[in-house]
């Protein structure tokens, strides 16, 4: 009878369960998805987490001197999906763990990652391409290191010269 | 004249007035306190009640266009009124027996449910249909826990009265405690304690009875359109009307002091106060869910005016 | 008086809630955040009010969808000053998933200032404490500069 008398004892005993945030750091869960980080030294801008971006807060747009993109994440818009982070190829987008991102309303503009991310340039004819930073270049380019570097022209031609060279050496040896 | 300076000081300063504001801010911290501590929350600051009025008076005050103005604003100013009177004639065992010849049963049976007047003024003022809702909510719960009030009242005064017939008068109710020890220890007063403890979350609208105020169901039905100074007027009313309320009982089934001093025996009055409080209020609130009105009117009928009306069976029987 | 005042009101901000068409992920929170012992809101003086005239602090959580757009402005205009603004969640500031949809009016500062914003897709409950916080900051400021100000 009346289990309830044995839980409000229990409870007065036990004492308060509360969080003492936000008189005392909160406890953040270590695989807790906060907001996105973006690392413009791996960003090769192939636009993919922009296209997987379900509420558009991820933004490229071309520096008005066309010597790069513009990359803006508005934290104002991001749902906290993580499908950019997931997508990315070169794990240039990550999310943190950061959830404090309450701010006044006249700070809206402000809340939004925005880096500049410069076109990188040919190795061979000294065109613009996508950027081709050092961490990608040891990942992705590892098995052609220099044709990595070229832009998609200078590529076509390297190739199609590597294959005349194969071809006329094996016909060499044939004759 | 020293009649209406003593009235004066009982209405404006100690037992009703400033002292009586003081006790029912701190009474209503402590209930919100240690209803937090129930379920395990830290749960706000002792003077947050003291806070929140403060608040309410840096607010505006809307009155809406469909309402009678009048009775709109006049209605928290009738309430207040009415339990600081209320709140003069209640004794304080061993430090004050009330202004002379006005603690009387009678009389607290008129004062009593004038808060409720005011609360049903206000909701039928308000001119929304909530507050129609909260009116005749609280109007059905009021004749309900009225009953089981007078027959308890009539169940004292019987006892008390012993073989002269009845007596009404606190001052003899008391000192009848006095001599034969409280009531609260008298084994055929103890159904009617029982209907006390339960006639006191009824009129405070809390736990099973939270029925007019349902602020889920009505939204708080009659305050519902209160704003700002007008709602911290409310407030205070609810308060002084938790001491009152708490003070009565304390003075109907165990007024006795325990010291000479007046601090002592005071102190020993607020503790009292206390524990009915976290008895018949925090504790019952913190356990019970809210019944429907038809539910919480048959509560009384049924079960707390039985219990009210066995006690006075018996002290008529053992007069 | 007046700074006495205006130091001892914010310590008691009685939260409304305005759900202007939300998908109540952020309701969830917001109801997690006022009533589970944990995040116990309680302790700075928050109550949740049933009556828009009884509020301080306003939680709007939503896009603002055309439906419930007069609504949430009538109920908005029936709060007395001074009233602090928190949009809860992304909706209200920039439309969140529902963004550009036909059916859609945030961003929602079109129609009513929003003073503090905490964004998330819910934000977690301390992120809402961490909002309210700053609403009463608001709140104090917005006491200070005069007492019982009228629209």
């Amino acid at each position: 009878m009346f289990p309830f008398l044995k839980i409000m004892v229990r409870n007065l005993i036990q004492g308060p369960a509360t969080d003492p945030y936000p008189f005392a750091p909160a406890h953040t869960p270590a695989k807790f998805r906060g907001c996105a980080v973006h690392d413009p030294e791996k960003c090769i801008l192939c636009g993919i987490c922009r296209h997987v971006c379900a509420p558009g807060a991820i933004q490229l747009r071309p520096s008005e001197d066309g010597s790069g993109m513009q990359f803006a994440l508005w934290h104002n818009s991001c749902v906290f999906c993580g499908m950019c982070a997931h997508y990315c190829p070169t794990g240039a987008l990550k999310m943190s763990t950061n959830w404090k991102l309450a701010h006044l309303g006249e700070e809206r503009f402000d809340n939004a990652i925005a880096n500049f991310i410069p076109f990188g340039q040919c190795a061979e004819c000294g065109k613009r391409i996508q950027p081709r930073p050092r961490a990608i270049t040891d990942r992705l380019g590892a098995d052609n290191p220099d044709r990595f570097l070229l832009c998609p022209e200078c590529k076509r031609t390297s190739v199609a010269r590597l294959a005349t060279e194969e071809r006329r050496s094996h016909t060499q040896e044939t004759v | 004249m020293t009649n209406i300076l003593e009235a004066a000081f009982a209405i404006l300063i100690f037992p009703g007035g400033l002292f009586a504001l003081a006790l029912g801010l701190l009474l209503k911290g402590v209930d919100r306190k240690f209803y937090a501590r129930l379920q395990r929350r830290v749960g706000p600051p002792l003077i947050q009640p003291a806070l929140d009025i403060i608040k309410l008076c840096t607010k505006e005050t809307m009155i809406p266009d469909s309402a009678n103005a009048t009775a709109f604003q006049l209605a928290p100013m009738l309430g207040l009124t009415g339990v600081l009177v209320t709140a003069a004639v209640m004794p304080i065992g061993g430090v004050w027996s009330g202004v002379t010849g006005l603690g009387d049963l009678l009389i607290l049976l008129y004062l009593l449910p004038i808060p409720a007047m005011a609360m049903m003024l206000a909701g039928g003022a308000s001119s929304s249909p909530y507050g129609s809702l909260g009116f005749s909510r609280e109007m059905c719960l009021m004749f309900a826990y009225e009953m089981p009030l007078i027959a308890s009242f009539l169940a004292v005064a019987v006892r008390v009265g012993g073989a002269d017939g009845s007596a009404l008068s606190l001052d003899a109710i008391m000192s009848y405690q006095y001599l034969h020890g409280p009531l609260l220890l008298d084994p055929v007063m103890l159904p009617a304690v029982l209907a006390l403890l339960m006639f006191i979350p009824g009129t405070m609208a809390s736990g099973l009875f939270d029925i007019p105020e349902a602020e889920p169901e009505v939204l708080e039905g009659p305050l519902l359109e209160y704003s700002g100074p007008l709602l911290a007027v409310f407030n205070l009313m609810s308060a002084v009307k938790l001491t009152v309320v708490l003070q009565l009982a304390v003075a109907l089934i165990c007024p006795n002091p325990i010291g000479g001093s007046v601090v002592v025996n005071l102190a020993w009055h607020v503790f009292k106060c206390l524990t009915l409080l976290l008895v018949s209020v925090t504790c019952f609130r913190a356990a019970t869910g809210r019944l429907r009105l038809d539910q919480g009117f048959s509560f009384f009928v049924k079960y707390t005016s039985p219990l009210a009306l066995v006690s006075l069976g018996l002290a008529v029987m053992l007069r | 008086m007046l700074k006495f005042m205006s130091k001892l009101a914010p310590r008691s901000p009685w939260i409304y809630r305005i759900n202007a068409g939300s998908c109540n992920g952020c309701d969830v929170e917001m109801a997690t955040a006022a009533l589970i012992p944990r995040y116990d809101v309680e302790r700075l003086g928050c109550k949740y009010c049933g009556s828009p005239r009884h509020a301080d602090v306003v939680l709007i959580s939503g896009p603002l969808t055309m439906r419930v757009r007069d609504r949430v402005l009538r109920v908005y205009d029936e709060i007395p000053h001074p009233k602090v603004t928190v949009g809860i969640g992304v909706c209200p500031v920039s439309g969140g998933c529902f963004r550009e949809s036909y059916s859609v009016e945030a961003d929602i500062s079109r129609y009513i200032p929003l003073d503090v914003i905490v964004p998330g897709c819910p934000p977690r409950p301390q992120a809402i404490i961490d909002g309210i916080v700053k609403a009463v900051d608001v709140l104090r400021n917005r006491i200070e500069e005069g007492v019982c100000s009228r629209s």
